[in-house]
């Protein structure tokens, strides 16, 4: 994989919507976004982006079901996926881990940590 | 007479047929002739009594061939007169009829004696009708008929004329069948010529005389050289007699055969000379077998002494009844009472002996059982425990029990017997028991408990029971059975004593106590109770008690299951009832309950009542408070969720913003270049403030999960340098800043199970104090040791130290110390939470966390101990 790694970032967030992507595209990735559930459905399937960075509270479908969608889609398992959580909740974290979630981010999160966290993904 | 020829022949026959005697004498008593049977009268032979004179032979004859006796003999022409001969030394009483023999000139010529001897079994009545009336006469004792050959009668004699009742010319020339009718079957007339050659005949029967009489004749013919003689010998008396005689003797015998007894006749050895068939039938033999045996061969061995001495008694003419025991056939005994009377002849000769037998083997068993009966009754009333007597109506004792009256009463039965009963009862009761007997004896029962004086003096309590009888005289009379209930009295008074002494405690004891029947109906209660309940007694008795209850449906069961219990006779637990009082004021009580019962079972309840209307109130009240209580809990939990949600809610919209203001702010300073000095001065403050701000919120965020234990320990193992390297490396700045000196001192690959970022926090917090309250060039010692299965942080810096004072402030929560080193840039001022979360977070792994500091200025050491696997 290579920086052309396509990243879906799904925020109900505007503002964290644009942190990420002004982030991500410093480091030369190519960021689509989506704002709810279904969009971020459709943007996979029709973007077919590599990673997929997403926020569990969203409105129309919760980050929890696409997850799950993705994962039980066998043409879309393989799309790693980042979860934002809060790190009040410790069961979001697990419940995310039992819906195949790959790897977790708390909010607020650092520039810094994002983007090690995906150039880990992508040395894999 | 018509000729002496047929007198002489005739005479001649009569000597050697008639079976009487016959002699013939001159008229000086010369025997001139007699027969065989005569002779044998003498003990002679008639040779020798031929010539000799007939006065030699008897003992008294002055009378005979005097001149009376030819004088009475011309007149009466016929003579009995009784003489007693002399035959060898005996002498007999014999009777001589007399009769002379005429000559044609009606001179006496001969004395013809006809001789008797005097009959013994048969009264001298008989022989005298029989015999002494014969016509002698006629020198023919009987009536005699000659006949011839043609059966004509040619001579008879006034005998003949008497028994025909005609005179004999009536008769001359006649045929003898006319005369005898019949006579014909009986006697054969032969023609044969020689009287040899001619049988004597005999004939008995009746014959129908031609003058009407029917007469028993004896007929006996004698062939003779012209014909026949008949001799009639008229025994119709004597057959009458005969036939009286054996009527009598059939009566006497039916009598002796059909009498209910039996008769048994013995001789003077001691045989058996008769039995009638009940005798025979009662020893179970046939009366041919015990002909001419001897009584003692119908008797026990044994008894033989005994039957011997009756005997003798009976031989000495002793007339007795006797019981006596015989042996039957089949060797059984039977038991008979013999009425015996002894026969003597009349010489004084004891003859034997005549007796009546009745059985009485029945009888004597029904006296034997009544005799047991009777014995057994004595035995019982001899013997049982209570006095049996009888008083007549004037109430005097004519029988009692002797043996339980000495062991009762102490007195012998003479004490008693023919004494009025009254004189022996105690002057209280006296009048009672007058009017008790009086009344028994009208109505034919009665019961009464009176005292009686023992012989020492001293009093028994006695129940008598009484029934009334009439005895064989018709008189009244009472049978009492009494029982000394003198021991059941001093219990009964015993009871009664206890039962007052309860009585009493019963009502006074001011706990409320009420008795039930077995029905629930209220028997007894105390003044508590009727001050419990605010009802008067008689109102309480009437009630039962589920009236006084309140039942409140919820109840129902479990008073039910109570009851149930109750009724089987089960223990209950005590337990809580509601009552109404009368004024309608409702008061609870907890019963207990006892079961009294009796070998009958349950009879009864005693119920105790504690009003616990108070505690009951407060019970209530607690309830209430304990209800409110949880109500408030609900609240609080409820506000708890709310605040949760609120934070929640804080949490995510606090944080969103600050995604952005830190993201973007990152973003602005990293991007630094367009920016001008002042601009990047402002970039960092307001970054510094966002990264304070941020803090906070984590702080409260974290701190509220903390308290909720709501926080789940992560447990992992992780390297516990590492951990620290990490915390350092992100304070590493202000480290560098005021140039503190880190000393480290951990073992190598030092692994530890814990929460890794939860420990990392702490362990950050511990090290910010540390560098924050340490003026520069300052030095904080880290040191972790294993201490068994836990492990020892320590960090210690050359701080401002903290006062003694304050050490327990200093974990609290929002505590901030108050004295603090001058602020550097960079430092986040807390907001008093951390030490209070380290803490908490420390315990929550099982560990603690402490501080010491000698002093102010004098630096301070932070330990926390943790285990090594949580």
């Amino acid at each position: 994989m290579a920086e052309e790694a396509k990243i879906l970032v799904v925020d109900d967030e505007p503002d964290t919507v644009l942190l990420a992507k002004r982030l991500l595209e410093m480091e030369n990735f190519q960021v689509i976004t989506a704002y709810d559930g279904e969009e971020a459905l459709r943007k996979i399937y029709s973007e077919h982006p590599e990673i997929v960075l997403l926020d569990i509270k969203l409105p129309k479908k919760d980050g929890y079901e696409v997850c799950k969608e993705i994962k039980l889609n066998e043409k879309y398992c393989n799309i790693i996926i980042i979860m934002f959580t809060a790190k009040i909740f410790d069961s979001d974290r697990e419940k995310g881990l039992e819906l195949g979630a790959d790897y977790y981010i708390t909010k607020p999160f650092s520039g810094k940590d994002l983007v090690a966290l995906i150039h880990e993904i992508i040395e894999k | 007479m018509e000729n002496e020829s047929a007198l002489s022949i005739t005479l001649e026959t009569i000597k050697n047929i008639i079976s009487e005697g016959y002699l013939l004498t001159d008229l000086n008593g010369v025997i001139v002739d007699c027969n065989e049977t005569f002779a044998n009268y003498l003990g002679t032979n008639l040779d020798n009594l031929i010539g000799s004179n007939i006065q030699d032979f008897l003992s008294d004859s002055e009378f005979l061939f005097s001149s009376k006796f030819f004088e009475e003999l011309s007149s009466r022409k016929k003579l009995a007169h009784e003489v007693s001969l002399k035959a060898n030394d005996i002498i007999k009483a014999v009777i001589f009829n007399i009769a002379s023999l005429y000559d044609k000139s009606n001179n006496p010529i001969k004395i013809l004696f006809i001789i008797q001897e005097v009959p013994s079994n048969l009264s001298s009545k008989d022989s005298t009708s029989e015999y002494n009336l014969v016509n002698v006469f006629d020198m023919f004792l009987n009536a005699i008929l000659i006949i011839d050959f043609s059966n004509r009668i040619i001579f008879t004699n006034n005998k003949a004329e008497e028994l025909f009742k005609v005179n004999c010319k009536a008769l001359i020339e006649k045929n003898i069948t006319e005369i005898l009718p019949g006579i014909e079957n009986f006697l054969s007339f032969d023609t044969a010529p020689t009287d040899e050659e001619r049988k004597s005949q005999l004939i008995e029967t009746n014959f129908n005389l031609p003058n009407g009489d029917q007469r028993y004749l004896c007929v006996r013919s004698f062939p003779m050289l012209e014909g026949s003689i008949l001799i009639l010998s008229d025994q119709t008396n004597r057959r009458q007699f005969e036939q009286r005689l054996k009527d009598s003797e059939e009566k006497f015998r039916s009598i002796v055969e059909n009498a209910q007894e039996g008769i048994w006749i013995i001789d003077a050895e001691s045989k058996t000379s008769f039995v009638n068939q009940y005798m025979a039938d009662m020893l179970g033999f046939s009366g041919d077998e015990m002909l001419g045996k001897s009584l003692l061969g119908f008797i026990d061995e044994e008894d033989i002494k005994l039957a011997n001495f009756y005997l003798a008694r009976c031989q000495q003419g002793i007339k007795e009844t006797h019981n006596f025991e015989f042996l039957r056939k089949d060797e059984t005994k039977v038991y008979a009472n013999l009425k015996i009377t002894p026969i003597f002849n009349e010489n004084g000769g004891y003859e034997g002996a005549f007796a009546f037998i009745s059985d009485i083997t029945e009888k004597r068993l029904i006296e034997l059982r009544l005799k047991e009966s009777e014995e057994r009754y004595r035995l019982i009333i001899e013997n049982v425990n209570d006095l049996i007597f009888i008083l007549n109506s004037r109430y005097e004792y004519e029988f009692i029990n002797e043996k339980t009256l000495l062991r009762t009463l102490e007195y012998d039965k003479e004490d008693l017997i023919g004494k009025n009963g009254l004189e022996f009862v105690h002057p209280d009761d006296k009048t009672r028991a007058i009017e008790k007997l009086t009344e028994g004896f009208k109505r034919g029962e009665g019961i009464a408990e009176v005292r009686v004086r023992k012989k020492d003096g001293t009093y028994a309590f006695l129940e008598a029971k009484g029934q009334i009888f009439i005895d064989k005289n018709g008189e009244s009379k009472a049978v009492v059975i009494s029982r000394d209930i003198t021991e059941r009295k001093k219990i009964e008074d015993n009871l009664k004593d206890s039962e007052k002494k309860y009585r009493i405690l019963f009502e006074k004891i001011p706990i409320a106590i009420t008795l039930l029947d077995k029905s629930g109906g209220i028997i007894d209660c105390n003044k508590a109770i009727e001050e419990l309940v605010g009802y008067s007694k008689e109102e309480i008795l009437q009630k039962h008690f589920e009236e006084l209850m309140t039942l409140y449906p919820k109840d129902f069961p479990k008073l039910m299951g109570q009851y149930e219990r109750l009724v089987k006779g089960l223990e209950v637990e005590p337990f809580d009832l509601v009552i109404t009082t009368k004024d309608g004021e409702k008061r609870w009580v907890n019963i207990l309950v006892s079961i009294l019962t009796q070998e009958s079972g349950i009879t009864g309840f005693q119920i105790i009542a504690n009003d616990i209307t108070a505690r009951k109130i407060a019970e209530e009240t607690l309830k209430n408070l304990m209800e409110e209580i949880k109500q408030q809990n609900q609240k609080l939990k409820e506000l708890d969720k709310a605040k949760d949600e609120m934070l929640e809610i804080i949490s995510h919209e606090l944080r969103t913003p600050l995604v952005s203001i830190l993201g973007f702010v990152d973003l602005l300073s990293t991007n630094d270049s367009n920016l001008t000095e002042e601009q990047k001065d402002h970039m960092k403050i307001l970054k510094r403030n966002t990264q304070r701000l941020n803090q906070l919120v984590e702080n409260i965020l974290d701190t509220d999960k903390l308290e909720m234990g709501k926080t789940i320990l992560n447990i992992k193992s992780f390297d516990f340098q590492k951990l620290i390297n990490s915390a350092l490396k992100e304070l590493y700045y202000r480290i560098k800043q005021k140039m503190h000196k880190i000393n480290i001192d951990i073992p190598p690959n030092f692994k530890i199970q814990a929460d890794e970022e939860l420990i990392h926090q702490v362990i950050s917090n511990l090290l910010t104090n540390a560098i924050k309250y340490t003026p520069d060039r300052g030095t904080i010692s880290i040191k972790v040791k294993k201490q068994g299965l836990k492990i020892l942080f320590s960090i210690k810096d050359t701080g401002i130290g903290i006062n003694q004072e304050d050490i327990p402030k200093l974990f609290q929560k929002f505590q901030r110390l108050p004295y603090q080193e001058e602020r550097h840039i960079g430092d986040v001022k807390g907001i008093g939470l951390g030490l209070y979360f380290s803490k908490k977070i420390i315990e929550l792994h099982g560990g603690k966390m402490w501080v010491e500091s000698v002093g102010i200025n004098q630096g301070s050491t932070f330990y926390f101990e943790i285990p090594i696997q949580s």
